[in-house]
């Protein structure tokens, strides 16, 4: 029943943007404190996954990821709500979610020793390498406009060095600022570029008399038909692998397997043209990813005490305050404990998939409010959300600059994805840069030396010709 | 490019570090300029040189006064929310942006303009423990 609670309370998270599940479940964590620890775990799990999958749903409705992980759903999710297919959308959000899960439920349980051992492994220049892999997507979602969408990387990873050197701690570009030293924090961001031109964008088109299809649609049918689960195999498999892979390497959370997982489903697909205008399987792969995530951070966390993503660092600490050390001898101490919550786990992925489809038209009718209602509650919670981040109003100013950040670079036709994606990654490249390079004293060579950072390496160029070659075979033929 | 120049200009009064091999503060700034101004560069010679066709509905579309207008009027509440506090800042706020968004009818602007603030600082203050501003209402408000 914890499971279940956490799993409803995880979606209701997950939807409002501005709310996270790591607020979700800070939120909750006092509650835990008074329960038995496998309760409190099974209830911390439950919003954890449902929290992922929640995430898709105002990402699909309204083209606000209610969570960073969802924001490559957005991508085809939102195109298909106004199609009038925000049924089939979300019918397909929650079976990639569940079976993403269900798939790193699998690795958890059977390769969990194997798998941590591999990704120990990983040094400062494989983690870049990698990195700067998951950064080459950008020219997959630059591929419209080259030089713009690199600009817009370019800008997200100049904003990234604002506040503290991750290696030295010397404040840099915070201009004398307290409240700069720690950063630009990417929720704030990613509210603001996200959710302040869509209530500007929408407030144009109601004024413009254009008719409101994402209100008027109705959640018909939810579950796809046989052809389009068919059509979800591949992307479902390209994500779920991805997913749980990635979720194991610390710091590698769900934003980037999502867009990893969204980009070589695209390129896989004979139908590249449809990704992007609302295609299942554009939404299939990233949310396979962002639920294959959750299992595989809990890998790391689980057999080595290492959190693979912020949640699972907040799920160590909830371990630590009922008196259990996360770790290679939780399983020879507490074997019953583990794999409890292993189990719990697999139990909230199911309820996640029940709850979901049964409850999804009462949850979805709160979205389905008049946009005189709802879209001044979204301001306001967009406010909200910045603020509780870390209680400083300086958090709601700096999502007032990246909403007018956004605007501008609509009104430019500059990507957002990339300065997202930027915002996410920046400070791991650098970080990993500069150790590399700190540990090779300036011998860049390390990053070739090293068979794993090769492996990324190449995959980069491979993404990056790739990428240009996609573009200049469809301008040849468009 | 004045963006860039600027950060460039920043990035060279980063401070230096001596320890050896090891890259400095500035070092990756530094990369983030060269690769600005590249593409800055890039950026304009297509702007001057090569036609775009710019089919944006933002752009073209003649209600730019009244986004403009909404986002004078979001900051208007982010300003004034420290001093005010969220219910007080939030009333005229949602009023205005639910009269923005179409909606006429004084009763709904009047319901929704006190129930949204409400509902939302009960749920966030005492539901999720969110520490909103109570402003000119602390005395009075939980």
């Amino acid at each position: 029943m914890a499971t279940a609670a956490g799993s409803l309370l995880g979606l209701i998270v997950g939807m409002i943007p501005g709310m996270t599940i790591s607020t979700g479940i800070i939120i909750v964590l006092p509650v835990t404190f008074v329960l038995d620890p496998v309760i409190s775990v099974s209830l911390l799990l439950g919003l954890y996954v449902g929290g992922m999958m929640g995430g898709s749903f105002a990402a699909v409705l309204l083209n606000i990821p209610g969570t960073p992980s969802a924001s490559a759903t957005a991508i085809d999710g939102y195109p298909m709500s106004v199609r009038g297919e925000a049924g089939l959308a979300l019918g397909t959000a929650i079976i990639a979610s569940f079976i993403g899960g269900l798939f790193s439920f699998f690795c958890l349980y059977f390769i969990a020793p194997l798998l941590a051992e591999v990704a120990l492994q990983f040094r400062a220049p494989d983690l870049f390498s990698l990195v700067f892999f998951g950064l080459t997507i950008i020219c997959s979602f630059a591929a419209k406009s080259l030089v713009k969408g690199l600009l817009s990387a370019v800008i997200g990873l100049m904003l990234v060095t604002v506040g503290m050197d991750p290696v030295m701690g010397t404040a840099r570009f915070t201009f004398g600022e307290v409240n700069m030293m720690g950063g630009i924090h990417f929720l704030t961001a990613m509210i603001g570029l996200f959710a302040v031109p869509q209530l500007i964008e929408n407030l144009i088109s109601s004024q413009a008399g254009q008719s409101d299809e994402r209100a008027q649609s109705r959640i018909i049918s939810l579950l796809p038909n046989l052809k389009q689960l068919s059509r979800m195999i591949k992307p479902v498999s390209i994500g779920s692998i991805t997913g749980a892979f990635l979720g194991i390497l610390p710091g590698v959370g769900g934003p980037i397997a999502a867009f990893i997982s969204y980009d070589y489903t695209k390129k896989l697909s004979k139908n590249q043209q449809d990704f992007g205008k609302g295609c299942i399987e554009g939404i299939a792969a990233p949310e396979s990813a962002n639920n294959a995530v959750t299992g595989g951070a809990l890998i790391p966390m689980m057999t080595l005490g290492i959190p693979g993503d912020p949640v699972t660092a907040i799920l160590i600490g909830a371990l630590m305050i009922h008196g259990l050390e996360p770790g290679p001898l939780l399983f020879m101490e507490r074997g019953d404990f583990a794999y409890s919550v292993i189990f719990a786990f697999f139990w909230a992925n199911i309820f996640n998939l029940i709850i979901a489809l049964s409850a999804l038209r009462l949850l979805v009718k709160l979205l389905a409010t008049p946009k005189a209602l709802l879209m001044p509650s979204i301001a306001i919670l967009c406010v909200v959300g910045s603020y509780s981040l870390r209680n400083n109003f300086f958090d709601v100013y700096v999502m007032f600059f990246f909403g007018l950040l956004g605007l501008a670079m609509r009104w430019l036709n500059m990507p957002i994805v990339p300065l997202l994606l930027a915002l996410v990654l920046g400070g791991q490249l650098e970080e990993h840069l500069r150790v590399a390079l700190t540990g090779s004293r300036g011998d860049v060579s390390i990053f070739f030396t090293s068979p794993v950072s090769l492996l990324f390496l190449i995959l980069s160029m491979v993404s990056i010709i790739w990428s240009f070659y996609s573009a200049r075979k469809g301008k040849k033929d468009g | 490019m004045a963006v860039t120049a600027g950060y460039a200009y920043q990035t060279s009064h980063l401070p230096e570090r001596t320890l050896p091999n090891t890259p400095d503060p500035s070092f990756f700034p530094w990369i983030n300029t060269v690769l600005a101004l590249v593409l800055t560069c890039a950026l304009l010679y297509q702007g001057l040189f090569i036609k775009k066709n710019n089919n944006n509905p933002l752009v073209k579309n003649r209600k730019n006064g009244l986004a403009l207008l909404a986002l004078a009027v979001f900051l208007v509440f982010i300003i004034t929310l420290p001093y005010l506090g969220f219910i007080l800042a939030a009333i005229p706020f949602v009023a205005v942006f639910m009269w923005f968004y179409g909606e006429q009818r004084k009763t709904v602007l009047i319901i929704g303009a006190l129930g949204i603030p409400v509902i939302l600082y009960v749920l966030f203050r005492h539901g999720f423990g969110v520490m909103l501003p109570r402003g000119l209402l602390a005395g009075l408000i939980a």
